[in-house]
């Protein structure tokens, strides 16, 4: 079961991870690695959500409780035909430097992979999670459905990074939502960076305990003919909770993307928002929709959107150091891009790094 | 013979003309200091030499070192031996001042003198994000060392800048043009820099030209005692 062959592997190194470090593998609906390692021993579990409910009763108080089975069509396939997905439990007081890995691909042509995760991180907890969406090259027309929720008990501190590597065939459809208590503390990341036919996907946040605080960072490379429509709300509901939202997107040739953001202020509470976009090609699109909704007086909330080209005058600022138009363009898609405050393993910085690299040995229109 | 020579030169920005007819004379291994009101020209024209595009040239020459670089690139005009510090540096995110640092030294060694700039603890920040204007002054001008030009444009180094760092950065600046045998063209307003470096000729632009010349402290007294205006109604205007 610990065996992985070439083609997992290749696919695997798309979303960054590789087998030595993987903590969970889900191939379709059959598990093809479940592994606690030195690192995880004794303080946290990692399984499949199907034994999980078995094996764990209490964890059915936390399923289906962010997510109601019958909110959308999704949300009843996923109760009808579940096919799998991961239940971590970080147990209290845990630090956890390594980060869990999990994996869910797709291999077979047509296939619907509908999924169930379940995250617990008990009071006084650290832990970071990477988990990577995929599908294999040869796949043709999938589709996945992957539903969430996080549930972070007093104090505890998760970092959660998605990371999305699909094809032009892939129809994408993420439910996540996360429940923060009391002074606890949740990052939340979203990498995308290869081609898509279709993304759809809001993941909504409850700061529900006092001082409790989230931020929620998404890095998009819309490439050619994609179509993304991400976002992220933070329900801003305990006493001083904070919420921060910030969004980079890099749209190229008839790329679509839509960013969303929503800070609901419902306490006193803080809450910013960041959406900037650089525009590569002609027929590409931006939309950024920031929201704000402040509904009690000791809200603060704020936004700052920008959209455009590469800025001209940095680009002359630099050649005025000596770099030629299109390394001065590739240095400034790589800054805006840094993938570096998101806190990723080393392999998944400089893939972000070799690729805006790569999208400028194409010719970049004005 | 001279380092940089402009001859009748003429730059658009948007249709608008700021550079009209102009010429100018910079001699090796002199510091020159170029005075004149807001709105004169006095950037555009540093602008105009580094090569920026926005800046079109629709007549005229420059000439550097024996060599025309009146249609170069600014990484070309670079290369040839010109640099320029901006007096508004964009900000970068992302893209650390370390980076540019070790863009700016061709990969040479750049700790040392980098501290000397107090900015050993701003390797790691994002280009000029959030810098007070005497760190984003500091960070220009050993920019502007580290590439180690034959000609230096200084677009107001001492504006927005306390009186240690002005004396610091006058210091250095005087240094490198004497121990190179380079020379500079610097922009001030109040003259404050002038007090830590050696310049001899000034003069002063209106209207996108160059109206008189002559002794830096004599136009600068001038200057503070009549205001530009002096200039505007002085016999001595270069007529062209």
């Amino acid at each position: 079961m610990q065996e992985c062959d070439k083609r997992i592997e290749n696919t695997l190194n798309k979303v960054g991870i590789s087998e030595k470090n993987s903590n969970y593998i889900l191939e379709n609906e059959k598990v093809i690695l479940n592994l606690i390692n030195e690192a995880l021993k004794n303080k946290a579990i990692i399984m499949d959500i199907r034994e999980a409910l078995k094996k764990y009763s209490w964890i059915k108080k936390y399923f289906w409780k962010l997510i109601k089975k019958n909110e959308s069509n999704l949300t009843k396939k996923v109760y009808e035909n579940l096919n799998g997905g991961y239940f971590i439990w970080i147990k209290k007081n845990a630090k956890i430097s390594f980060p869990i890995n999990s994996c869910l691909l797709i291999s077979s042509d047509n296939y619907e992979q509908k999924v169930h995760n379940l995250i617990i991180a008990e009071e006084g907890s650290e832990a970071k999670i990477i988990t990577g969406c995929s599908e294999h090259d040869y796949v043709n027309n999938v589709k996945h459905i992957g539903l969430t929720e996080i549930f972070l008990e007093k104090n505890a501190k998760l970092n959660f990074t998605m990371i999305h590597s699909w094809k032009e065939d892939a129809i994408v459809r993420p439910i996540t939502r996360i429940e923060l208590k009391e002074n606890s503390e949740f990052v939340n990341n979203y990498v995308c960076l290869e081609k898509v036919k279709d993304i759809k996907m809001n993941p909504i946040i409850y700061c529900k305990g006092k001082n409790s605080r989230s931020i929620s960072n998404s890095i998009i490379f819309a490439k050619e003919k994609s179509n993304i429509d991400v976002g992220t709300t933070i329900e801003l509901l305990g006493l001083n909770s904070r919420g921060e939202i910030n969004s980079r997107v890099i749209g190229s040739k008839d790329s679509k993307t839509i960013v969303r953001g929503r800070l609901n202020g419902k306490n006193k509470s803080k809450g910013h928002m960041e959406c900037h976009g650089i525009i590569l090609h002609k027929n590409t699109s931006i939309h950024a929709i920031p929201e704000l909704d402040a509904q009690n007086n000791k809200a603060e909330l704020s936004h700052e959107a920008s959209l455009g080209k590469i800025n001209q005058k940095e680009i002359n600022y630099l050649m005025t150091r000596g770099l030629n138009e299109k390394e001065a363009k590739s240095l400034i898609i790589r800054g805006f891009i840094n993938p570096e405050f998101l806190k990723l393993p080393i392999n998944i910085e400089k893939k972000l790094i070799q690729i805006s690299q790569n999208t400028l040995t194409k010719k970049l229109t004005k | 013979m001279s380092l940089l020579k402009i001859n009748n030169l003429s730059v658009k920005v948007n249709e608008k003309k700021i550079i009209n007819d102009l010429n100018l004379k910079i001699n090796p291994n002199e510091i020159t200091v170029l005075f004149g009101p807001n709105g004169s020209g006095k950037t555009s024209l540093l602008k105009s030499i580094i090569g920026l595009p926005n800046y079109k040239k629709i007549s005229g020459k420059i000439i550097f070192n024996n060599k025309e670089i009146t249609n170069k690139k600014p990484n070309e005009i670079q290369k040839e031996g010109i640099a320029l510090a901006f007096q508004n540096p964009p900000e970068i995110k992302g893209v650390k001042l370390k980076e540019i640092l070790k863009i700016c030294s061709e990969k040479k060694e750049f700790q040392e003198v980098a501290k000397e700039f107090k900015l050993n603890n701003f390797l790691e920040r994002d280009l000029n994000l959030n810098f007070s204007g005497g760190e984003k002054k500091r960070a220009e001008i050993l920019q502007l060392l580290l590439m180690k030009p034959k000609l230096l444009l200084i677009d107001e180094p001492d504006s927005g800048v306390d009186v240690e760092s002005m004396r610091f950065l006058g210091k250095k600046i005087n240094e490198y043009v004497k121990e190179n045998k380079t020379s500079a063209i610097i922009i001030t307003h109040q003259g404050e820099i002038l007090k830590y470096l050696k310049a001899r000729k000034g003069f002063v632009m209106l209207n996108g030209r160059i109206i008189c010349h002559g002794n830096v402290k004599k136009i600068l007294k001038d200057i503070k005692k009549k205001g530009y205006e002096g200039c505007v109604n002085c016999k001595n205007v270069i007529k062209e």
